[in-house]
């Protein structure tokens, strides 16, 4: 019975935002008045949640870009030199993953406004990358470590240069990895909170409309646009591929 | 990539002796190089000199540890020596990369690229090297065609038995034409019907391409079948150099004598009697060969050399069984003659009747016996 509650105590509130989303009614409580899809409809007519959401996704996509291309370049050249450097270039690309968001975003804050940067969409992608980058490096590199290294090896003996080896023979064994880390930044990046709060300007992102929105009172067309989301990652994770099988 | 402190070339063209770099034959020569990895002290090669010739088939042989793949890993450009120099077709290959080497390996686990076709993967050096397009197709066929693999050209490695990968990887280091071909242990991964099968096509092959190949292997009879020549070496450094025959009976150190073959290895020693080299061994005494250095030394006779009964040769001794051993096809028979026991191969059938305690005669020919440490 323990083991049950666990559940219901992990599950209960999901299925109850998810139950609101369609209940026809203005106010959050049972007992359930009918069903109704008018405030998934209502999602295209609200202009400033829609631009949240807008918003919000161009700040994820820019970061999953430029996330992908850093980490994966940060997780080659840590695995590609030897001696005790590689572990001092990991421990200092991790550390703003560990770093309270809290602490993070007020300093990045603070040096922005330091530097000139206005707050707004560069700012938070600068933000996120803060934390994404060593989040990519990390599955790329669990991925990389585990390449035979014969066969980087056997590419260069057969005429191809450092670059080319990467293109032709590195790269396409990395793939899967860089989409797998690609949609878990995507993940990080579309619902984090707390650092960007720190670097917002005045166009807000989804999570933060959300939550401004819940003080003047919870409207259903929000349980809707968060079963939406909700839904939205659990086809992504069952989506990701993760490593193949090496053969 | 992370040498980047190599010592600078010793000035000169140091042990350079009479043989010189432009010599048309040598098409590998290892001048003094010494292997030291970074981390440890214990040199993985200790001042090998080796020339390999143009179009031979050149085994290195040795126990794991003994430096052999080391010296493979050099000439392929992996790993760069800690001094010394290694020449390749007449040029000093100090710092050129992998990629700039007219060598290509074949690897022990195959390296065969796991997203490619085996198509792709035979075409990947022709692609790097930019040939044209309408001459890859018919290169890559043509060595298949070679290895006898065409019918597998667009399966992808992990489609392919280890027999299969082995042809694969073979076809993909021999398409670019490569002035030598290096091989690392390619038939530890077979099973052994497999393994003789191959060991004959790679003879055939080099014969039919003409090409030098370096084969590493610690399996004495795979060096003894295939090689024109070969090196043993140990603890990193070359025991001897010379053909099959000359390794196998004429081994000139006594890890060389019992690394190849089995062999009664024993401490004895060379004097010169009554006008004649003669050599004593714990109780027996034989005739040497007449330029046999004198002095204390180790003696080497082989296991099929000693036979059991008197006449087979000229030195015939009375002893006791100690011990048989069952082979299969023969037995190894432990003789205690004369305070040492020496070890004949006998028919199997010889051996079944033989029990220990039992006296016994050995006989055999003094010219069997070699001096092993002069």
């Amino acid at each position: 019975m323990g083991f049950i509650s666990v559940y219901l105590f992990l599950y209960a509130p999901l299925v109850t935002i998810g139950i609101f989303a369609f209940n026809d009614s203005k106010v959050q409580a049972l007992p359930w008045s009918g069903f109704t899809l008018q405030w998934f409809a209502a999602i295209g007519q609200d202009g400033l949640l829609l631009g949240a959401v807008t918003f919000g996704l161009s700040v994820s996509i820019l970061v999953v870009l430029v996330a992908s291309v850093v980490g994966t370049y940060f997780a080659v050249v840590v695995n590609s030199v030897r001696g005790v450097a590689p572990r001092v270039l990991l421990a200092a690309v991790m550390i703003p993953a560990i770093v309270p968001g809290m602490v993070l975003g007020l300093s990045l804050a603070i040096t922005f406004r330091l530097v000139g940067i206005p707050a707004g969409l560069w700012s938070i992608v600068i933000g996120h990358l803060a934390f994404t980058v060593p989040v990519v490096t990390l599955v790329v590199l669990t991925r990389l470590r585990r390449l035979d290294p014969s066969l980087a090896q056997a590419s260069m003996d057969l005429g191809a240069n450092s670059w080319r080896t990467f293109w032709h023979v590195t790269f396409p064994q990395l793939r899967t990895a860089i989409l797998a880390a690609a949609l878990l930044t995507m993940t990080l990046s579309f619902d984090e909170v707390v650092i960007t709060f720190f670097l917002v300007g005045t166009q807000q992102t989804l999570p933060l409309f959300i939550w401004s929105q819940t003080r003047f009172g919870f409207t259903p067309e929000i349980n809707a646009i968060v079963t939406l989301i909700g839904g939205q990652h659990r086809s992504d994770r069952r989506s990701d591929p993760g490593n193949r099988k090496r053969s | 990539m992370q040498d980047s402190s190599l010592p600078p070339p010793p000035p000169g063209t140091p042990g350079g002796g009479g043989a010189t770099p432009s010599d048309a034959v040598t098409v590998v020569r290892f001048d003094d190089v010494t292997k030291t990895y970074n981390g440890t002290t214990a040199k993985a090669v200790d001042g090998v000199c080796l020339d390999i010739r143009a179009g031979e088939f050149f085994s290195i042989l040795g126990p794991s540890g003994s430096g052999k793949t080391s010296c493979l890993r050099m000439i392929a450009g992996f790993e760069q020596p800690s001094s010394g120099r290694i020449w390749l077709d007449g040029v000093d290959v100090l710092g050129v990369p992998p990629y700039n080497r007219d060598v290509n390996t074949v690897f022990q686990n195959y390296a065969l690229f796991p997203h490619m076709s085996i198509e792709a993967n035979v075409s990947y050096p022709l692609r790097m090297h930019r040939v044209a397009k309408d001459k890859i197709d018919q290169r890559v066929s043509d060595a298949l065609a070679l290895v006898e693999m065409e019918e597998f050209a667009k399966r992808l490695p992990h489609q392919l038995s280890g027999g299969q990968r082995q042809r694969a990887a073979l076809a993909r280091a021999l398409v670019g034409r490569p002035k030598v071909l290096l091989l690392d242990e390619p038939l530890g991964a077979l099973d052994l019907q497999l393994r003789q099968q191959m060991q004959l096509a790679l003879k055939q092959l080099q014969r039919e391409v003409g090409i030098t190949f370096v084969y590493v292997t610690h399996d004495q009879g795979e060096a003894l079948s295939m090689s024109d020549r070969l090196a043993v070496m140990s603890a990193g450094r070359i025991e001897q150099v010379g053909t099959p025959r000359e390794v196998y009976f004429h081994p000139k150190t006594p890890f060389v004598a019992g690394f190849i073959g089995k062999a009664n290895l024993g401490p004895g020693t060379v004097v010169f009697e009554s006008g004649a080299v003669v050599g004593h061994w714990g109780g027996l005494s034989f005739p040497l060969a007449a330029d046999t250095p004198l002095g204390p030394c180790v003696f080497s006779l082989r296991h099929e050399a000693v036979s059991l009964g008197e006449g087979a040769g000229d030195i015939t001794a009375g002893g006791t069984v100690e011990e048989v051993v069952f082979l299969g096809d023969s037995s190894e028979v432990m003789v205690a003659v004369d305070g040492m026991t020496l070890v004949a191969k006998a028919p199997a059938h010889i051996g079944f009747a033989l029990t220990s305690g039992q006296g016994v005669a050995v006989s055999f020919k003094a010219a069997e016996v070699v001096r092993v440490d002069g």
